[in-house]
């Protein structure tokens, strides 16, 4: 059986990795914010493939973290997944020495991500609709309907 | 043809002509505030028919057309509101996010603490004077701040209510432009020509309206705009109409709209984020920060009205608060205590009134029965009138006044008794013979009681009138009964009633003194024999009581001998300790063996101690010893504000009580008078940790933090909504920008790609949220 101190050195190895992820999740989430707002069409493709191949390499660390925790049950006799790294911390005491301060480093990446994250979403949000309602006063002027009250484009190339 | 071809080369030179003027249009305004890109569509002008033959007719300039999107603009519109409404709000809140000076010197939190390490050092040094003058000090610190955040939240209220009057004023400016501009705009484009230039002065006269309330806008057939506000019309096809705001003295704000006979709720822009903060955010606050005071004076009068002062027991005290003629019958003593206007709520409950003798320092206690939704002021004024040397009545401003007569001090502390048996109806000296079982005694109209005294025998008769309810006659009714007979004290005896039960004592002391009981119609309703009695005895047993109850119940003990003898002399003889449900919680050995005078343990802290003298289970000897936790569970003397600490009833006026800030001797820091009792102190400091229900279970120390964490958090979330909607803001006049010059099929197509990746990434935005989810459960 692996010692708690090998798990631990495993542990704090997977956080460093997320704690990376997660900057390159945020910086993704820049990119796609200023491709919304640009409306860069193909500047969001591009962050929506990078998110894409970022979150297909999220599911390899979760099940690497997920053998991490159910060895460390065995340890201590409890379901890995009952485990958090707040009490892993507890349990193996100084042999965790660093973990505590990782674990609050990466709640706040966590954090800083899902408030990026949902400003994205009200902005994607908003912009949905906006498109939608734009195509429809288009295909209602295409189709010469011009009675519509959600205003006329014209074409500009004069 | 020639004609038609000149005609074709014509056109074209005034299609030309009048795309240059239209560029030079678009760069004369490049920078006027809201200006729309214009551009002429071209488009074939109609075939001519010359002989049956379709010929072309070339391009018309048909028309200058506006290209601004009226959606966005709509969009934009709405979007300036909610912006400035958020602004205006994280405005008003910052500001008074500095009013409260968290964390700082000034803030509440510091003044607090000081005040609770001022009572912890009192405590340590009860009778300390610089001591107890820092608490008062250190009192009316917190008690000002509070009475200073509660004027500066009515001030920025006030003054937001001010400024949305003056906001108002700009809205009809507005109105009556857009007013104005419709009617030009009706004009002109009735002769069949846009009015691009005037379109574009009142899309930007909408969106500065938009900054300063959320309004919504549809135009009418003729070109002309109708302007909503909250559902009232603003502006109609022909006319404005005039908004108003109503400031009430209490800071609040009404917006109305002429001819519309509702308030408007004014949600959006800077009038929205005026009203927000004058109408939910600091009502809220205030009331939060009333709420935390009224507990403060609450949990600390509880404690403090219990306690004595280090000037001694009283002689005379007035409550803090006014009983309200409720009932507008102009009595106040009808009022019942749960509806008479008072500031806090009094509970089922008793206050115990201590009546102490000035030249012995014993006191008697007097127990006042207080029932929520049936006790009137009245009745706990008849109540204290009725306790021996006491008087009580209604000032001319409504508030109690308590008195004892001279000799005599009284208080409401929780202290023991130490000399219980004030009647000497437990080994007395006098000839005693008590009722063997505890009241009420069952009687009957004419009911008789006939004794032998030393002095004489005489006969008491009972009648019903004398009695609430004669079937369940009280030992305080049958011994008033029995005492007001004059024959009774010419007999030397007396009636005693302690604590429900009924005594026949002898006025006489000593062996020589005796008593009989002869006869009598009420003998089986008091449970006594005929032939019983009592002699005295040269020793009275001297009943001490010592220790500090630590019960956290209120508790009643009867002592009664077990069997016939002589303290400290009789072998087996034992006194037995019974609780208010009639169960033995103690037997004490006082017979062969047992030292008079020596204390022996009782349960919660208490001891007692018997003097050398005979005792008589066969004459039913007794005493009860009243053990306090709590001398008033009813809060009815927190509710008269009797000895209070702090008065008033919110943020607004809390107020250390007048005389203590002068005299700090008034201060009651002990609940026995005794010197270095700080157990009054003690309570007050337990106040900091103790969880209160009306905080919401939370000690006083957590809700503050819990007003300034959520002034900080609705900052922060407003923050972060004034992005998110800045955000959008640029993004949709961005998108109007590029809009403004396309190729419609073009455009069409990238927005549906546009859709479509929106689609995909709106779709990832729940996956990654997911992830963080599952993250943040496993740390």
């Amino acid at each position: 059986m692996i010692s708690v101190q090998s798990l631990v050195n495993g542990l704090e190895a997977w956080v460093q990795e997320e704690l990376l992820a997660r900057r390159r999740f945020l910086a993704l989430l820049d990119e796609q914010e200023a491709a919304v707002k640009k409306a860069d069409g193909p500047a969001l493709e591009r962050s929506i493939a990078a998110i894409e191949t970022e979150l297909e390499a999220q599911a390899r660390r979760d099940e690497k973290r997920a053998r991490i925790f159910d060895a460390l049950g065995e340890h201590w006799g409890v379901a890995g997944n009952a485990l958090t790294l707040t009490s892993i911390c507890e349990r193996a005491g100084a042999a965790a020495a660093r973990l505590p301060q990782l674990r609050d480093e990466l709640g706040a990446a966590a954090e800083r991500i899902t408030r990026k994250n949902r400003r994205v979403s009200s902005l994607l949000n908003a912009h949905q609709k906006v498109i939608e309602e734009l195509l429809q006063a288009l295909v209602a002027i295409q189709g010469g309907r011009t009675e519509s009250t959600t205003g006329a484009l014209v074409d500009a190339e004069a | 043809m020639a004609s038609v071809s000149l005609n074709i080369g014509l056109k074209a030179l005034l299609t030309a002509q009048s795309a240059l003027d239209t560029v030079g249009h678009n760069v004369s305004n490049a920078n006027t505030p809201g200006y729309s890109r214009q551009s002429l569509q071209i488009s074939a002008s109609p075939s001519i028919l010359v002989r049956g033959i379709a010929i072309g007719n070339g391009v018309d300039a048909n028309i200058v057309l506006r290209t601004a999107d009226d959606l966005l603009t709509r969009r934009l519109v709405q979007q300036t509101a909610s912006i400035q409404q958020l602004e205006t709000r994280v405005n008003g809140m910052t500001q008074v996010e500095a009013l409260l000076g968290e964390p700082g010197e000034r803030g509440l939190n510091a003044l607090m603490q000081s005040f609770f390490s001022s009572l912890s050092s009192l405590a340590a040094s009860p009778e300390d004077v610089v001591l107890r003058t820092g608490l008062v000090q250190s009192t009316q610190s917190v008690t000002s701040r509070f009475q200073e955040l509660a004027g500066s939240l009515a001030t920025v209220r006030s003054d937001s209510a001010r400024q949305v009057e003056a906001q108002v004023d700009r809205v009809n400016t507005l109105a009556d432009q857009i007013a104005g501009l419709n009617r030009e705009i009706g004009g002109f484009e009735g002769t069949g020509v846009p009015a691009n230039d005037l379109r574009d002065q009142r899309d930007e006269a909408l969106k500065k309206l938009g900054e300063l309330l959320n309004i919504s806008y549809t135009e009418n057939p003729g070109g002309t705009v109708t302007v909503l506000a909250s559902g009232a019309v603003l502006v109609g096809s022909g006319r404005a109409y005039d908004m108003s705001a109503a400031v009430k003295t209490d800071g609040s704000v009404t917006v109305r709209v002429e001819g519309n006979p509702n308030p408007v709720n004014v949600r959006g822009g800077t009038i929205g984020g005026l009203v927000t903060l004058s109408q939910d955010f600091i009502p809220s606050l205030r009331e939060r920060f009333n709420t935390l005071a009224k507990s403060l004076i609450f949990e600390l009068n509880r404690a403090h009205s219990t306690g004595i002062p280090a000037s001694g027991s009283f002689q005379a005290i007035t409550g803090a608060y006014s009983i309200q003629d409720q009932d507008q019958d102009g009595e106040l003593e009808d009022e019942l205590l749960s509806s008479a206007g008072l500031p806090f709520e009094v509970q089922d409950g008793a206050l115990y009134v201590n009546v102490v003798d000035d030249a012995t320092g014993e006191f008697t206690t007097h127990r006042i029965d207080v029932e929520r939704d049936a006790t009137t002021v009245g009745d706990v004024i008849d109540a204290i009138n009725a306790a021996p040397h006491l008087s009580a009545a209604l000032d001319s401003f409504g508030r109690i006044q308590i008195a004892s007569d001279d000799g005599f001090r009284f208080d409401f502390s929780r202290r023991v008794n130490p000399r219980p048996d004030g009647s000497g109806t437990f080994g007395g000296g006098a000839a005693t013979l008590g009722a063997p079982g505890d009241g009420p005694y069952s009687l009957s109209n004419g009911d008789t009681l006939t004794v032998a005294g030393p002095g004489g025998p005489f006969t008491v008769t009972f009648d019903a009138n004398d009695f609430v309810d004669i079937d369940q006659a009280t030992a305080d009714e049958i011994a008033a009964v029995i005492n007001a007979d004059p024959n009774t004290s010419t007999s030397g005896m007396r009636a005693v009633a302690s604590n429900g039960k009924l005594f026949l004592q002898s006025l006489a002391t000593g062996s020589s003194t005796s008593f009989t009981v002869t006869g009598g119609t009420a003998l089986p309703g008091l449970g006594i024999t005929a032939g019983a009695g009592s002699t005295g005895s040269d020793h009275t047993v001297d009943v001490r009581i010592g220790g500090v109850y630590t019960g956290d119940t209120n508790a009643q003990y009867t002592f009664a001998p077990t069997s016939d003898g002589v303290v400290g002399t009789t072998p087996g003889l034992s006194v037995g300790v019974f609780d208010a449900s009639g169960l033995q919680v103690a037997t004490l050995d006082v017979g062969e063996g047992y030292e008079p005078g020596s204390d022996l343990v009782l349960p919660n802290g208490l001891t007692v101690s018997f003097g050398f003298g005979e005792l008589s289970a066969t004459e039913n000897d007794r005493f009860t010893l009243e053990a306090l936790a709590d001398s008033d569970t009813s809060d009815v003397l927190v509710a008269l504000g009797v000895n209070s600490f702090l008065t008033g009833s919110d943020a607004s006026d809390i107020a250390l009580r007048r005389d203590i800030e002068t005299n700090s001797d008034l201060l009651a820091a002990s609940s026995s008078g005794a010197e270095g009792d700080n157990t009054i102190l003690n309570d007050l400091l337990a106040t900091q940790r103790s969880a209160i229900e009306a905080l919401g279970d939370k000690n006083i120390g957590e809700y503050y933090g819990d007003i300034v964490g959520n002034v900080g958090f609705d900052i922060d979330v407003a923050q972060n909504a004034q992005e998110v909607d800045q955000f959008l803001y640029d993004s949709l006049n961005e998108r109007r920008q590029q809009i403004a010059g396309v190729n419609v099929d073009e455009e069409l197509v990238n927005m549906i790609q546009f859709q479509q990746a929106y689609g995909a990434a709106a779709q990832f935005i729940q996956v990654v949220n997911r992830v963080q989810d599952d993250l943040l459960s496993i740390l």
